[in-house]
């Protein structure tokens, strides 16, 4: 297990790919950093620079006092109005049509670029609101219009309160869990078999470890290096998270809001830990059946899709999981892992659901564990051709 | 009493599916001999090391290492060079063979010991912090050596054992098998190489499509399947006789004879020695050679290709 973990974190591939993922979300940060600094100054500064506007209000809800400063000028003609942004005499002309609720606002400007461009229109809109709330004599009906109103959702299931977007987060962290092992530790477990069986130093490691306790060590190894992996690679998130979480746009996460069901939790864990040894116990299939890493990956390309087909169905699993589909889904051993986890983080599991679907899981792990290991013993023998596999069961 | 067998297979039979591999197939091998596993390609030779080392499931019989079927804990005792063989090449060389040790029971220390002594020994010291796949060809297969008898082990299986390798590798190999045995190893050598069977072996199993077909010691079979031959040097003229003995080889100086079933040596050289324009200069007899008698066995059976 030691060899196999240290012999992965050697390699220079590996540290390669591990610190790719960071350097590039630390380069990716960086850039939101600077773009949201600079995309805020640009902002502030385009408030404050003036320019010239003539208004023709047909509709007559802009303010007739602000005229009298003289700094917006009132036209009685909209063809004059364009003609005086053409030749330059003014920076914008703003047409308020008589009905502005079902017409559109005309505003014509002296370009300044793309960006720069929507001032015009963000002044015009900005315009006629605020004369139309200056006019309300009300002003908690001025504020309600001007800000947006709070609003608290109360939902209740079966009686009780139930709980909102709060509780998808930590069932919903071991689909995450399970699809960053999937990403992360395929290759290296596909490989792992596949390369011992190019090197041809299997058949003197099996004299002195048992198939079955081989496996299990590589898969601890392989668990070991997924910790690595994901450690490095979560660092820059979390370093972001932690000191530049209102710089990075990141989203505003209260932990202490964070709803912990510890059925669900339960649950959780206990389809991420079957799919996880049905997923390693079928790569070791894959890596021991055939001669070459090559070969391997073709194979482990299908077995990757019937897992994450589930995902085009989501919007079934997530809003009528009756479906024949879902169900289906639900409970054939490839696609059950996604399936049965997107379901336990929307809460949409039926007690009957998780029974079957978790004993489907255990029982399609400990045989996919079986055949691994049957696999392994015959078909990392195998060495220039594929294992057949009714010779596992003979 | 002690027990002077080191294996002991009792009717071992091996099927893959609806295809038997090895049927009922028993023998035995002594403490401190070198033992001859041979036979055709696909004849069940590795198939049988592989279910004498719990690596296959035997079908039906019973595979024994001193008396009991072999554990990956017993590994510390043996060494086993499977005819497919290789070692991590992007591994160092230390790394690898202290890995190996570790996996036969040595401790960390003692494995780098053992590793760095026989590194010396092989001239490739300087080389242990090295690459394997950077290595030569020759180098790769000294520390393939070098794996295989670390820890000094007791049985010794050596699975087409000079495959691949070059003159020197060989001899080295010769040298440490030899050694070994000295030092009261066990080797069961899996070979086509009659040479090396002839030099090393003092008993064989030859194994024709999965059955028994030759087990013994090698005089014995020699004297038993095998006919000696006279080798004679000569001036003038060599007349066959149909009684005495048939000509296998004749050029003008030196003729092969093979004497006829229940004639004498003597009789051949009294007979020759009486014959006008007959001058004997030299006469010898030659002991059978096993690659004759091998392609014997298999010529009866129109395989002699398959042994070739």
């Amino acid at each position: 297990m030691v060899f196999e973990f240290v012999r992965t974190v050697k390699k220079k591939t590996f540290w390669l790919s591990v610190l790719a993922v960071p350097v590039v979300v630390a380069l990716v940060f960086t850039i939101i950093y600077f773009s949201s600094k600079s995309a805020s100054e640009n902002q502030e500064k385009t408030k404050a620079e003036e320019f010239s506007v003539a208004v023709l209000d047909e509709s007559g809800f802009i303010e007739k006092s602000i005229f009298d400063s003289g700094k917006i000028q009132q036209l009685k003609d909209k063809e004059e109005g364009i003609r005086m942004v053409k030749d330059g005499e003014l920076d914008s002309f703003i047409f308020f049509p008589s009905n502005p609720s079902s017409e559109t606002i005309e505003v014509f400007g002296r370009d300044v670029g793309l960006v720069k461009n929507s001032k015009y229109t963000g002044f015009a809109r900005q315009l006629l609101k605020s004369s139309i709330i200056g006019g309300l004599n009300s002003p908690e009906v001025a504020a309600i219009l001007q800000t947006e109103p709070v609003a608290k959702l109360v939902a209740y299931k079966d009686g009780a309160q139930a709980q909102g977007i709060e509780q998808v987060f930590v069932p919903g962290a071991f689909l995450v869990l399970f699809y960053l092992v999937i990403i992360l530790l395929g290759n290296h477990m596909l490989t792992s078999t596949t390369e011992e069986k190019e090197n041809r130093v299997i058949e003197i490691i099996l004299t002195s470890v048992d198939a079955g306790s081989l496996i299990i060590g590589k898969i601890l190894a392989m668990v070991m290096v997924g910790v690595v992996q994901i450690s490095v690679m979560s660092l820059p998130v979390v370093i972001g998270f932690i000191f530049f979480r209102d710089k990075l746009n990141f989203p505003q996460i209260n932990l202490a809001e964070l709803v912990i069901d510890p059925v669900r939790l339960l649950d959780g864990a206990g389809l991420f830990i079957f799919s996880f040894l049905l997923f390693t116990g079928m790569l070791v299939t894959i890596g021991a059946v055939v001669p070459t890493a090559k070969e391997a990956s073709s194979f482990f390309g299908i077995a990757m899709f019937f897992m994450f087909i589930p995902l085009y169905a989501a919007s079934a699993i997530f809003t009528d999981p009756s479906q024949l589909i879902v169900k289906v889904l639900s409970f054939f051993p490839l696609s059950a892992p996604i399936t049965l986890m997107l379901r336990n983080a929307a809460g949409n599991l039926l007690p009957w659901e998780i029974a079957i679907g978790m004993a489907i899981l255990a029982v399609s792990s400990i045989a996919s564990l079986f055949i691994a290991t049957q696999a392994f013993r015959y078909g990392i023998l195998e060495y220039d051709r594929k294992l057949n596999l009714r010779r596992l069961f003979k | 009493m002690e027990n002077t067998k080191i294996v002991s297979v009792k009717n071992f039979q091996m099927r893959f599916g609806e295809k038997t591999i090895i049927e009922d197939l028993s023998f035995e091998v002594e403490k401190g001999e070198v033992f001859g596993l041979l036979g055709s390609n696909g004849s069940g030779k590795t198939t049988t090391i592989r279910a004498l080392l719990d690596i296959y499931q035997p079908t039906a019989g019973e595979l024994l290492i001193d008396g009991k079927r072999f554990l990956p804990e017993m590994s510390g005792s043996l060494g086993y060079l499977p005819e497919e063989r290789g070692l991590y090449k992007k591994e160092t060389v230390l790394d690898t063979m202290v890995y190996f040790g570790q996996l036969k029971g040595l401790r960390r220390k003692e494995a780098k010991e053992w590793a760095e002594k026989y590194l010396e020994r092989v001239e490739l010291i300087d080389s242990a912090g090295q690459v394997l796949g950077k290595l030569s060809g020759g180098q790769q297969q000294k520390v393939q050596l070098g794996v295989t008898i670390m820890n000094d082990p007791k049985l010794l299986i050596l699975d087409e054992p000079t495959k691949g390798f070059d003159p020197v590798n060989r001899r080295l190999m010769m040298d440490i098998i030899q050694e070994l045995v000295a030092k009261g190893s066990t080797v069961i050598l899996v070979t086509h190489q009659m040479e090396e069977v002839e030099k090393l072996c003092t008993r064989l199993l030859l194994l024709k499509d999965g059955k028994r077909r030759l087990y013994g010691s090698v005089p014995e079979i020699k004297r038993q399947y095998g006919k000696n031959s006279i080798i004679v040097e000569y001036a003038g003229s060599l007349k066959p006789n149909d009684i005495l003995f048939t000509i296998i080889n004749n050029t003008s100086q030196s003729a092969e004879l093979a004497p006829k079933d229940g004639v004498a040596v003597d009789e051949i050289f009294s007979y020759l020695g009486a014959q006008d324009g007959l001058k004997v200069s030299g006469f010898h007899v030659e002991q059978a050679k096993l690659d004759d008698i091998f392609v014997q066995i298999y010529r009866k059976e129109g395989k002699e290709d398959v042994y070739a």
